[in-house]
């Protein structure tokens, strides 16, 4: 069941603020709704909020045989249904179109883009590596789902750590996280995604992390995805209003600046939790 | 904007421009690859004054007109055989004939050896050098496409005739005079005869080299090999074994059992990769195992079953130094199956050895009973990389080559290579088949820049096995919970930290230590007694109080076994809020501890002894500099100096009597780093450590009191106690050191008894010499057995002794905030003078017994990462002092090889290699070599095992491992830098 | 194995002899496949992407039709002999759905679905051969595929990958390149040069990015070049093939012409 199209006039004046650069919840048309970070008491459990769009992200890690043609290097799977809680636009069991898109982005950002080291998650070449489960839940749509889900991701991931192995010859002993202290997991870049909307009318500026209404009535998304080292590690515009070359440029530059920001708020926030806990002593 | 275009590509040439084969996969599936390929008429020749072809070129045409063969001038065009065997020749400087290079021979190249391939590189980017890289295979009229059943070789063979061909109908096309001739320069005669046959000048290098004006020195750089009658490149066909299979279990430990097999600890030689040894019961000198086939894949460290030889088959181990960076510099990481020649050849060059006088038992192995392979410490060794692109996602396999000189190169697969380069890596081995001359292994991560601290640290906390990662929330729960703000409990009645504690607060004690001491384990007292004798009191840290058997913190301090103590870091046992603030007895704190009382007789004899938990208020820590001045200074009289000097003059006494009974005075290279400031800890200078009388004032009341717990602990608890001893060494382990100094200097070492050791140690003394004495020292020290735990009821009670302190009887006892076997003494002696029962697990001899082998390995494993680490930053001072040219210092030669000389830098505390490039005289007998001096004109000079020398110590970067390594040259007496 | 292959060597060429900015060979075959109203069947050296046109018609599910305009319809399948290793992908693939909703969103801005209300067309999209550029591929054959089925579109689309080995770009990447190094998917339009699509998937830096990036559109250009001169020979045949029923047959030589 489609949920119903905003009426025309809620359509005409939502355009019409846009052009003004006014949004509706009084943010800048390049300004992100400030995330929100609430950890949960186990390693790896992490809630991520954006308004009212809400992901709950959890890592776990167990150790498996390694796929045949890969015996070096360990496993992360992502897995992210969206449940018809987040809203009532989402089925289970039959995916939609923009369900794929979140699905393959996840994949793209925080698994093709190398951030987890996965050599470093082999234990023992062919026997045993380890496979890190990323599940995402999303509790609640109110626009941009992606960067939200993809922040939960990755905030998760480096709050994770798994426990310590000691491998002799080819004796694996796994240690307690009580007795010694879990080890981080290593992580090559911090990857995050930012989506632009952009409007049917040219002269409209684009607007940075949608609302659920704004992403209706856009005429096309663009996702960029990149970490504070300035490299891009996905872009993705998926047909859409055609844009000029340099608006291109101009969305990434402003994409550049906007993830540094972001960068320094998740270290900030993690370092802020890790005071609060206690698991490993001097 | 630059141009871009299309690249047409007509249908009829889909013959020539598709390539379709088949490839397995890592999964073993076939698959089929179909890849095209654009032939183009825009290749330059590189000829310059070309009419036809247009941008650079670099082959002139009145060139090389010297040549006896050749007088109108000619290009050469060498064959891939021409530069896998003569690359030494091709390099040479004097080698400029105007060369055309095919991709063909390029990509042959890079196939067979990527080492060789870089060199060529190399060379193509030489100044001086007239090398134009001709693309043959994406020329329209030199590519080729392989037929029907010719093989690779063949194939390429064809290619390199045809473009030879080529180049001769170009050249005279486009050019009417002077042409110059266009000569394939080929090793493999059936090529040569083939291309006769097509109308091509051919010459073998050796007949070409022959004709050139500067032949005579050319010819000499000509590899042996380079004869006429070479075997064609052949491709790898299929994958031989290049170890023999390992005998199944079963047969190994029924072999073992029966004797004719002897399991033992693999040792690698640290100075001959090619080379390792086996030490079992069976017999007095370890068995050698000489040659990578006998060695059969054993590493350092694996618990093997060995076969032993007939005796006649028994050698003597090399004396040349082998180092696999050197000898193996173009080997291949990829394709292992393939067992080039050279490396056999200078493989096989370095195993045959002398025949000399000290044979040992000698064999192979026949199959590992356990591997103890783990995560070592290595680099990348960058000319095995095949795309050093940055971008490059691909998965690659590159050489990671330890930091530690005993392991193999280990063959690594990784997709990251190109950002590990420079950067130290952790790499697990995984496997080791019989098709595999390098054992293959995975990387686990990266540890950070090389010779940046934190990563050499961490490599070093690694190579020694160290656990340093922090201790777990469960350990924290076993911590007082009331953290820096516990103390001692008020004294009232029912309270249990009090019971049974002897109150001791108002005892003048104090603790002596090294500056910057924080986990402080002991502190002494003694006063006069009215009867005349002297009460002392050793008063060590009450660990037991806070560690209780069978916690989590306990388990954790047990596998930890020590603390280690690097230059600029500790890794504790305890968590540091035990270590340096609750046991640690810290000046005007009350502090629980454990004290051991004697009272003594004005000549230090004991006349009781007494063991009590206490509580303590120590008044003072003092270093033992301090000390010594506190007690030096006439002008103190206060009690705590006259307990220092009542301590200082026992320990005088205390010593006298060790010595007479035949204790030894050993040696060990100390030094000490001086640190810049804790923070930037740059070290700015390197002494050796001082030893002041309070040390050993010290030391000797350690040693009293672990004798006397010792002796306690083995009364009460004769199966179980926790004991320290040292063995006797066996006689043969002193023979070489007894031989070198009758020869060289004429000296007796008489070993029969430790005593007797130790006066005839005194007795080696060269006047003009004065550390010679304490060269002979560290020598003789290195002849010894290490000290051991054991478990009392283990061994037969004749075999307690400690030689080194010649005592009947010993245990540690005396710091047990850093050593975990003292923690079990705590424990025993508790239960010995009632305390507090003896945990179940002390009883058990098994569990003792296991606690104890873990100790000793982390003992071990401390010390050798304390003695790396003094030497890393040695090495940094070193870099510091001398920036380019080196620093110059005394050194004493300890050891001589064929090919060099091994020398001790006493004032650096440091051992280094000075190699020659050429062979010495070299005299096995009498530990001499003769070389020849470096001043032209004066006669050769004979350097002999305690020579002193001077030598030039450099820290030079392995170019290709980027690992860091002293090298070390001689400047006196000759200048080994010509050799 | 792959990793012995030098993806660009001193002497400024490819693995397949192409330098930098050269484009792989394109043959277009426009020619009509079974029923379909438009056919179209694209090479990019090894790659090769058939694709069929079928509408605007009924839609064949009533719930899918728009009461304003098309709804356009794309379904890709990939032919398990494409590829050296056969593969069934089953066609609820995650990739292959995202590949038709790409497909889908680019066309979409593009095909004046205003003029045909209520109505469906279908797009199908057949793989037949893979080596690098699939994605290009897939969208430039569309485009031919539309306009021979005579579908009003607003612009022309033309797509084209770029790479970039260490910091050298290059253009039209094979498969082989496309696993080593990093690697954009751009559509433009090139009358408007306005960007329509762009993909990246593999981490590069910003500045790289913004260089290939604009290579890439240039490259669409020469790309729209050589496909229009296509539409325009098989237009020209058409018409030409019209008059010669209109007329009366046995003027031979124009039916050499037409056979060209």
């Amino acid at each position: 069941m489609r949920p119903p199209s905003p009426s025309i006039p809620e359509k005409e004046f939502v355009y019409e603020a846009l052009k003004q650069s006014l949004r509706l919840d009084g943010r800048q048309p390049l300004e992100l709704r400030s995330p929100r970070l609430t950890y949960g008491s186990e390693l790896g459990y992490v809630e991520c909020a954006l308004g009212k769009t809400r992901v709950i992200a959890n890592v776990d890690a167990k150790m498996v045989k390694p796929l045949p043609e890969r015996p070096f290097e360990g496993l992360l799977t992502i897995h992210s249904e969206i449940s018809p809680m987040a809203s009532s636009e989402y089925e289970l069991g039959r995916p939609s179109e923009e369900e794929i898109t979140i699905t393959r982005m996840l994949d793209k950002v925080l698994r093709r883009s190398d951030a987890i080291d996965k050599e470093s998650l082999c234990i023992l070449a062919g026997q045993r590596v380890w496979h890190l489960r990323l599940t995402l839940h999303f509790l609640s749509d109110a626009g941009n789902m992606l960067d939200c889900a993809c922040l939960a991701g990755i905030v998760a991931l480096k709050h994770f750590r798994r426990p310590e192995v000691e491998v002799i010859g080819d004796e694996v002993t796994v240690h307690s996280p009580s007795e010694r202290a879990p080890v981080p997991l290593a992580i090559h870049h911090t990857p995050f995604c930012l989506t632009f909307a952009f409007f049917p009318d040219e002269t409209t500026q684009p607007v940075l992390d949608p609302t659920l209404l704004e992403q209706r009535l856009s005429a096309g998304l663009m996702s960029v995805a990149l970490n504070a080292q300035r490299e891009l590690c996905v872009v993705q515009k998926m047909g859409g209003v055609p844009l000029v070359a340099d608006g291109v440029l101009s969305v990434i530059n402003i994409a550049v600046t906007k993830v540094k920001e972001l960068d320094a708020l998740v270290e900030d926030s993690l370092r802020e939790d890790w005071k609060g806990r206690h698991v490993e002593v001097r | 904007m630059v141009d871009i275009t299309i690249r047409k590509r007509p249908r009829a040439e889909a013959v020539i421009t598709q390539r379709k084969f088949f490839k397995k996969t890592a999964r073993g599936k076939i698959i089929k690859v179909l890849r095209e390929r654009y032939l183009r008429d825009d290749v330059s020749c590189g000829v310059l004054s070309c009419t036809e072809c247009s941008g650079e070129a670099v082959l002139s045409l009145d060139a090389h007109l010297q040549h006896k063969l050749f007088p109108s001038g000619h290009f050469i065009l060498p064959d891939t055989n021409v530069f896998l065997s003569q690359m030494d020749l091709v390099e040479s400087e004097m080698f400029t004939t105007p060369m055309v290079l095919l991709q063909t021979v390029i990509e042959e190249v890079r196939h067979r050896s990527l080492p060789l391939y870089n060199r060529l590189k190399a060379l193509i980017k030489t100044e001086g050098k007239r090398i134009w890289v001709f693309y043959n295979e994406y020329r329209m009229e030199t590519a080729i496409v392989r037929g029907e059943g010719e093989t690779p070789n063949d194939r390429n063979d064809r290619g390199i005739r045809k473009a030879t061909a080529w180049y001769s109908t170009h050249i005279s096309s486009t050019h009417r005079q002077n042409r110059p001739a266009v000569i394939l320069l080929t090793e493999d005669a059936a090529n040569r005869r083939k291309a006769e046959a097509e109308g091509i000048t051919t010459i073998s290098l050796r007949r070409y080299v022959e004709g050139m004006i500067n032949a005579t020195q050319l010819l000499d750089l000509l590899a042996a090999a380079g004869s006429d009658e070479i075997e064609p490149t052949k491709a790898v066909e299929g994958r031989q074994a290049l170890y023999p299979d390992y005998l199944p279990t079963s047969t190994l430990l029924a072999g073992v059992k029966a004797g004719d097999l002897h399991q033992g600890h693999f040792n690698a030689d640290q100075y001959n990769y090619l080379e390792g040894s086996v030490s079992v019961q069976t017999f007095s000198k370890p068995i050698l195992l000489v040659g990578r086939e006998h060695m059969n894949r054993a590493v350092q460290g694996d618990v093997v079953a060995v076969e032993v030889f007939d005796e006649t088959e028994w050698m003597a181990p090399a004396d040349e130094v082998v180092d696999q960076d050197a000898t193996l510099k173009n080997d291949d990481a990829d394709d292992s199956g393939e067992e080039e020649e050279a490396v056999v050849d200078a493989e096989s060059k370095a195993v045959s050895t002398s025949p000399s006088s000290n044979k040992q038992p000698t064999g192979r192995i026949v199959g590992v009973i356990k591997r103890n392979w783990r995560a070592y410490v290595c680099h990348i060794d960058s000319t095995s990389l095949t795309s050093s692109n940055s971008t490059s996602l691909s998965l690659q396999t590159v050489f990671a080559t330890p930091v530690s000189r005993l392991l193999p190169r280990i063959r690594l697969r990784t997709r990251q290579a190109p950002t590990l380069i420079g950067q130290k890596i952790l790499v697990t081995i995984d496997r080791w088949g019989n098709t595999s001359r390098y054992p293959e292994g995975h990387f686990v991560r990266a540890l950070g820049k090389v010779e940046s601290k934190e990563a050499e640290q961490e490599s070093l906390l690694l190579e020694f096995e160290v656990p340093y990662r922090p201790f777990g929330k469960a350990i924290l729960d076993c911590l007082p919970p009331e953290g820096d703000n516990w103390v001692v409990p008020p004294k009232a009645d029912g309270n249990l930290a009090w019971r049974d504690r002897e109150d001791l607060r108002n005892l003048l004690i104090c603790s002596i230590d090294p500056p910057g001491c924080q986990d402080i384990d002991d502190a002494l007292h003694a006063r006069a007694l009215p009867n005349g004798n002297i009460e002392a009191g050793v008063h060590i840290a009450d660990v037991s109080y806070f560690v209780h058997p069978d916690t989590p913190m306990d388990s954790e301090a047990a596998s930890r076994g020590t603390t280690v103590y690097l230059v600029d870091k500790r890794i504790d046992m305890l968590p540091a809020l035990l270590g340096t603030n609750l046991c640690s007895l810290r000046p005007h704190v009350e502090r629980l501890a454990f004290s051991a009382i004697w009272e003594l007789t004005p000549d230090a004899d004991i006349v009781n002894v007494r063991f009590t938990k206490s509580v303590i208020a120590s008044k003072a820590a003092f270093t033992y500099e301090e000390a010594q001045i506190r007690k030096d200074d006439p002008n103190l009289r206060d009690p705590l100096t006259a307990s220092i000097r009542l301590l200082n003059s026992l320990a005088l006494k205390l010593k006298a009597k060790r010595m007479a009974a035949g204790a030894l005075n050993l040696a060990s290279p100390e030094v000490k780093i001086h640190l810049d400031s804790s923070e930037s800890s740059d070290p700015i200078d390197v002494e050796q450590k001082e030893m002041r009388e309070t040390n050993s004032l010290v030391e000797e009341f350690m040693l009293l009191a672990n004798v006397s717990v010792a002796r306690k602990i083995q009364e009460s608890f004769p199966a179980t106690a926790v004991l320290r001893r040292h063995l006797p060494p066996p006689k043969t382990n002193f023979e070489k050191l007894q031989d070198i100094l009758k020869k060289r200097k004429g000296m007796v070492l008489d070993i029969s008894s430790s005593g007797s050791l130790a006066a005839s140690l005194d007795r080696c003394i060269d006047a003009s010499q004065p550390t010679f004495n304490t060269l002979v020292r560290i020598m003789a020290t290195r002849c010894m057995l290490s000290a051991e735990y054991f478990c009392s009821g283990s061994v037969g009670r004749d075999t307690f002794g400690h030689y080194g302190l010649a005592s009947e009887i010993y245990t540690h006892f005396t710091s047990p905030i850093r050593r975990y076997a003292d923690v079990l003494a705590h424990r025993q002696l508790a239960a010995a003078i009632g305390y507090s029962p003896l945990h179940a697990s002390l009883h058990s001899k098994h569990h003792v017994e296991r606690v104890l082998d873990v100790a000793n390995r982390r003992h071990r494993m401390a010390q050798m990462a304390g003695r790396a680490s003094v030497e890393f930053y040695v090495g940094l001072a070193l870099k510091g002092r001398g920036e380019k040219q080196g620093v110059k210092e005394e050194a004493f030669v300890i050891r001589t090889f064929r090919n060099g000389v091994g020398v001790f830098v006493s004032k650096l505390g440091i051992e280094g290699l000075v190699m020659f490039k050429r062979d010495t005289q070299f005299d096995p007998d009498n530990y001499t070599i003769t070389v020849p001096s470096s001043t032209k004109g004066l006669g050769d000079v004979m350097i002999s095992v305690f020579d002193k020398v001077v030598v030039n110590i450099e820290v030079e970067k392995d170019r290709n491992t980027q690992r860091g390594k002293v090298k070390m040259s001689l400047i006196e007496p000759v200048d080994s830098r010509a050799l | 194995m792959s990793s012995r292959i030098e993806i660009l060597n001193e002497g400024g060429f490819r693995s397949d002899g192409r330098r930098q900015y050269e484009l792989r060979d394109i043959t277009i075959d426009m020619s009509q496949q079974g029923t379909a109203d438009g056919s179209a069947i694209i090479t990019h050296g090894l790659t090769q992407v058939l694709v069929s046109v079928f509408g605007p018609r009924e839609a064949k599910m009533r719930s899918q039709t728009l009461y304003d305009r098309a709804n356009i319809n794309v379904e890709v399948s990939i032919a398990s002999f494409s590829t050296g290793e056969r593969r069934k992908r089953s066609r609820g693939d995650k990739r292959i759905l995202e590949m038709a909703a790409t497909i889908k969103s680019t066309f979409e801005p593009v095909v004046q679905t205003n003029l045909y209300p209520r109505s469906q067309i279908d797009i199908f999209v057949q793989v037949l051969q893979q080596d690098g550029g699939l994605l290009q591929a897939c969208i430039n054959a569309t485009m031919l595929a539309l306009a021979s089925a005579g579908i009003s579109l607003l612009d022309f689309v033309s797509a084209v990958t770029g790479g970039v080995h260490s910091t050298s770009p290059m253009l039209d990447l094979t498969a082989l390149e496309e696993n080593d190094i990093p690697h954009v998917t751009v559509a433009v339009m090139p009358r408007t040069g306005k960007v329509t699509l762009i993909t990246m998937e593999t981490r590069l830096h910003v500045d790289r990015f913004e260089e290939i990036f604009k290579l890439a559109c240039e490259a669409g250009k020469v790309i729209h070049g050589e496909m229009r001169a296509a539409i325009r020979l098989r237009t020209g045949m058409l018409i030409s093939a019209m008059q010669s029923v209109s007329q009366n047959a046995g003027e031979k030589e124009d039916e050499q012409m037409y056979e060209y």
